[in-house]
C-alpha cells in the first residue's frame, strides 16, 4: 500500500495539476474569507447597536466552512479522475494487478494519496482562520469539528470520484460522472421538497450533514453518513477492479 | 515449474484459448509462437493471475493461479505487451516503486534497483523521465521491473517487438542470460526469435496448441522435402536436365542469383532420400566443376506456415464434406 501511496503522491506533485488545484483553491478561499470578514464587521456593528454582540462562531464560521465544502465539490473530481482511468488507458493497471498486491491495497494507496493532497489543501486554509482569530475570538475545538466535517466530506467525495474513475479509461468521463453524482448528493435536500425521501432514509444530502458539523455539533449520524458513503464507494471500486475476473 | 492443464478462456461465446496443456521445466525458455489473436497474451494473463481461466488450471511452482494468486504473483515477473509504464517517473523512481510494490525488503531495495539497472543496461537513462526515453530503453525498463525481485519465473509478452536489430540481439542475449537463473515463457510472432532463444516452442493458433517441440525437432518433423543447393560450372541447360534425371529428384530450379562463377541450382527430393553422393558423381563424370553443394534446412518460418496452412486445408476439407 505504501508503495502505491508514495507513487500516487509523487504523481500528483510532479504533474502541475495538484499544485494548480491547491493554489487556486487557496486563492478562492482567501477571497471568501476576506469578504466574509468585511461582512462580519458590518454585522457586528449593527449588532452592537442592537445591544447584543455578534459571534463569529455562529455567524461567520459555519457559512464559511460550508462554502469551502461546496468548493471542494469542484476541485476533488479533478484529483480523482485520473486515479484509475489513466492507468486503464495506458495499460499500467494490467501490470499493477499482477504485482503481489491486493485490490484493497491498491485502492487504499490511491485513496490515501488523494486524501493527503486534500488534507494539505485544507491545512493551508487554516492560516485564514488564524488571521481571523486575531480580529475576533474563535472557538478552536468547534472549528476543529468543522474541519473534521470537511475532511469526512472529502473522503466521501474522493471515494465516489475514485469509483467513477475505475469505471472508465477516460479521465473526462470520470470527471463528468463525478461532478454529476456529487452535485446530486449536495442538492438532494433541496430537490426533495415534499420530504418523502427524507422521511424514508433520513437526510441524504451532504450539505445537511456538513452543516451540523460546521456548527460544532458532533453527531454520530453525520459521521456515519460520511464514513458509510466513503466505505460504500471504496467497496464498489474494489468490486470494479475484481470484475475483470468474472467478466467474459 | 509451470504447468497448465486444459487452460481455457472464453469471452462470451468466443473461445480465445482452448484447452491448452503444457509444462515448463525449471530453467527452460519456452516460446509461444502464433499469429495475431492466437491467444498468447490471453494465456499469459491467466498465468499472471490477471484473470482466471474459464476452465482448467495452471500452477506456478506448485501454487494455483486462482486459489493462491498472491503466492503466484510473488514468484513471477511479467512484461506485458506494449510495455505500459508511468511516463512521469524517472527510470530509477519507477524501479524503486516496482521493488517496493513487489515487497522487496526496504534494506535490499537500493541493491535490487542497482542490479536491475545494471543487468538491463539502463545506467545512462536512470534519471531520465520514462516519457522521454526511446523504445529500446522502455523495453529494458519493462524487463527491469520484471526482474527486480529476482523472480524464479519470467513471463515476457513480445519482448523484442518494435526494436532495431542491434537492440533485438541485446535483449535476446539478456533473456538467455535470465534463462540461466529463471524459467522463462516468452511470446512472439517473429519466427527466428524462438529458434534463437528458446529450448522449446509451443505453436498456438486460434487458441489451440498445434505443436510443442524443440525448434530443431519441429523443423525436422514438418520438413516434407529435402533441399540441396548446388553451384555448378558447366552448360546451364544441360546441367539442369541432367540433374533432373537423377533418380528421386522432384524438381530442379535454377536460381536467379547465378553468377559468372557458375549457376546455382536448387534440387528437391522427398524427405529421407539421400542424393548428394549421386549428384556429385554425376557432375564429376560429366566433366563439370562442382563448386558448392550443401543441404538447405527448412526455416521455422516454413514450419510455421505449414502448420497454419494445414489447419486451413483441414477446415476447408471439413466444410466441403
Ligand atoms: N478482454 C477481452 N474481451 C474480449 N475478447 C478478447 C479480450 N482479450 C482478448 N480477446 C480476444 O482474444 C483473442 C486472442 O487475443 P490475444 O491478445 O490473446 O492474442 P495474441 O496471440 O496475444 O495476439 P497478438 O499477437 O496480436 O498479440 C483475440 O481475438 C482478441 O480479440
Ligand atoms: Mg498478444
Amino acid at each position: 500500500m505504501i508503495a502505491v501511496f508514495n507513487r500516487e503522491l509523487k504523481a500528483y506533485f510532479s504533474s502541475i495539476l495538484a499544485w494548480v488545484l491547491v493554489a487556486v483553491y487557496l486563492l478562492i478561499v482567501g477571497f471568501i474569507v476576506a469578504f466574509s470578514i468585511e461582512d462580519f464587521a458590518d454585522i457586528s456593528m449593527a449588532a452592537m447597536q442592537g445591544g447584543r454582540p455578534a459571534s463569529a462562531m455562529e455567524q461567520l464560521v459555519p457559512p464559511l466552512l460550508t462554502t469551502m465544502g461546496f468548493l471542494l465539490l469542484f476541485f476533488l473530481p479533478l484529483l480523482t479522475m485520473r486515479l484509475f482511468a489513466e492507468e486503464r488507458r495506458s495499460g499500467t493497471l494490467d501490470l499493477l494487478l499482477t504485482y503481489p498486491l491486493t485490490e484493497a491495497q491498491i485502492l487504499a494507496g490511491k485513496f490515501m494519496a488523494a486524501l493527503t493532497v486534500v488534507g494539505m489543501m485544507l491545512a493551508f486554509t487554516l492560516s485564514g482562520f488564524v488571521m481571523l482569530g486575531r480580529l475576533t475570538p474563535l472557538d478552536w475545538p468547534v472549528l476543529g469539528i468543522g474541519y473534521l466535517g470537511l475532511l469526512l466530506l472529502s473522503a466521501a467525495f474522493l471515494a465516489f470520484g475514485m469509483w467513477a474513475s475505475s469505471l472508465t479509461s477516460s479521465q473526462l468521463v470520470a470527471a463528468v460522472v463525478t461532478y454529476g453524482g456529487l452535485l446530486m448528493l449536495w442538492i438532494l435536500s433541496g430537490v426533495d421538497r415534499s420530504g418523502a425521501l427524507k422521511e424514508r432514509f433520513g437526510d441524504l444530502s451532504a450539505l445537511a450533514h456538513l452543516t451540523n458539523l460546521t456548527k460544532g455539533v458532533l453527531d454520530t449520524q453525520d459521521l456515519v453518513y460520511f464514513l458509510a458513503l466513503a466505505t460504500l464507494f471504496l467497496f464498489l471500486t474494489a468490486r470494479v477492479l475484481e470484475s475483470r475476473k468474472w467478466r467474459g | 515449474m509451470i504447468s497448465a492443464d486444459r487452460l481455457t478462456k472464453r469471452f462470451g461465446d468466443h473461445t480465445v484459448v482452448d484447452s491448452v496443456t503444457f509444462e515448463v521445466e525449471k530453467g527452460e525458455i519456452l516460446g509461444f509462437l502464433g499469429p495475431n489473436a492466437a491467444g498468447k497474451t490471453t494465456t499469459m494473463k491467466m498465468l499472471t493471475c490477471y484473470f482466471p481461466p474459464s476452465e482448467g488450471t495452471a500452477r506456478i511452482a506448485g501454487f494455483d493461479v486462482v486459489a493462491e494468486s498472491l503466492q503466484v504473483r510473488r514468484m513471477i515477473g511479467f512484461l506485458p505487451e506494449n510495455v505500459p509504464l508511468y511516463p512521469e517517473m524517472t527510470v530509477r523512481e519507477y524501479l524503486e516503486f516496482a521493488a517496493a510494490a513487489k515487497s522487496v525488503p526496504h534494506a535490499d531495495r537500493r541493491q535490487a534497483v542497482t542490479q536491475a539497472l545494471d543487468r538491463c543496461n539502463l545506467g545512462e537513462v536512470e534519471s531520465q523521465l520514462i516519457g522521454t526515453i526511446s523504445r529500446g530503453f522502455r523495453q529494458r525498463v519493462g524487463l527491469g521491473q520484471a526482474i527486480i525481485n529476482n523472480p524464479p519465473v519470467l513471463i515476457l509478452d513480445e519482448p523484442t517487438v518494435g526494436l532495431d536489430p542491434a537492440q533485438i540481439r541485446d535483449i535476446r542475449e539478456l533473456i538467455k542470460e535470465l534463462g540461466r537463473t529463471s524459467t522463462v515463457i516468452l511470446s512472439t510472432h517473429i519466427l527466428p526469435e524462438v529458434s534463437l532463444t528458446c529450448n522449446r516452442v509451443v505453436i498456438l493458433h486460434k487458441g489451440r496448441i498445434r505443436e510443442v517441440d524443440t525448434p530443431e525437432n519441429l523443423t525436422a518433423k514438418l520438413q516434407t522435402v529435402n533441399t540441396v543447393r548446388l553451384q555448378v560450372r558447366g552448360p546451364q541447360e544441360e546441367v539442369q536436365s541432367a540433374l533432373g534425371q537423377v533418380q528421386g529428384v522432384q524438381s530442379v530450379t535454377r536460381l536467379e542469383e547465378s553468377g559468372s562463377e557458375g549457376a546455382l541450382f536448387r534440387v528437391q527430393v522427398p524427405r529421407n532420400l539421400e542424393v548428394r553422393g549421386e549428384l556429385s558423381r554425376l557432375i564429376v563424370q560429366k566433366g563439370w566443376d562442382l563448386l558448392e553443394l550443401h543441404p538447405e534446412g527448412i526455416s521455422l518460418e516454413e514450419v510455421f506456415l505449414n502448420v497454419v496452412q494445414r489447419e486451413v486445408e483441414t477446415n476447408q476439407g471439413g466444410e466441403a464434406a
